[in-house]
């Protein structure tokens, strides 16, 4: 089990992660976070990064921009996302051993919680401690 | 570990079970495809740079989104 973080989403709902992490999300192996999915689809709808997607894809009308939004807003089933009921009372607990923020803090409750690595591009080194006392794999890959 | 912590994560696991949030079938649509010349945008975008300059204006209103 793997969860990854908001630019390995995209590089895999864009089809274009490496083909072992598409092979496990293909398998239901791969989770990401409420706060990743969040901070994605915030990214996508950024004015600076829309506009610079539709200046590199002039053919990006109307439609076709509707439906690489969504694309990009809807988690498809395949990705797995643990829920709020699951996850607080465990990021509860871990705000008495280490102070995380809410993105930290998911990815490790749910990682935690799913006996998973964390699979990122970036790894501060509040996640890094945090992975490292809890004995939680992180690994930093790049897409 | 903590026992707490340790305790908390076996409860949170068995809610995750029965809730059906650790299964392969889950609710939600089948992944829609991207066509290909904006997939390889995408893609690229996250490597120019683009996509973490969005990253730092969301940071910047809401810090509890970031990597740190």
């Amino acid at each position: 089990m793997l969860v990854i973080d908001d630019r390995t989403l995209l590089a895999v709902l864009a089809e274009r992660a490496p083909e072992p992490l598409l092979r496990a999300a293909d398998a239901g192996e791969v989770f990401t976070t409420p706060a990743w999915y969040y901070r994605l689809a915030r990214a996508v709808h950024d004015v600076g990064f829309s506009g610079s997607l539709s200046r590199m894809v002039e053919v990006l009308d109307d439609d076709l921009r509707r439906q690489v939004t969504d694309a990009l807003d809807e988690l498809p089933a395949t990705i797995g996302i643990l829920s709020a009921r699951v996850l607080v009372p465990v990021m509860v607990q871990l705000s008495q051993v280490r102070r995380l923020n809410l993105l930290n803090s998911e990815a490790v409750a749910s990682a935690m919680v799913l006996g998973a690595h964390i699979q990122v591009t970036v790894a501060g080194e509040l996640l890094r401690s945090a992975c490292s006392i809890l004995g939680v794999e992180l690994d930093v890959i790049s897409v | 570990m903590s026992p707490e912590l340790q305790a908390a994560v076996a409860r949170a696991r068995a809610v995750a079970e029965v809730a059906g949030e650790l299964s392969a079938r889950r609710p939600g649509l089948p992944r829609s495809p991207i066509p290909g010349a904006v997939a390889d945008a995408l893609v690229a975008l996250l490597r120019d740079g683009t996509y973490d300059a969005a990253i730092a204006r969301i940071v910047e209103d809401d810090p509890e989104l970031a990597d740190c």
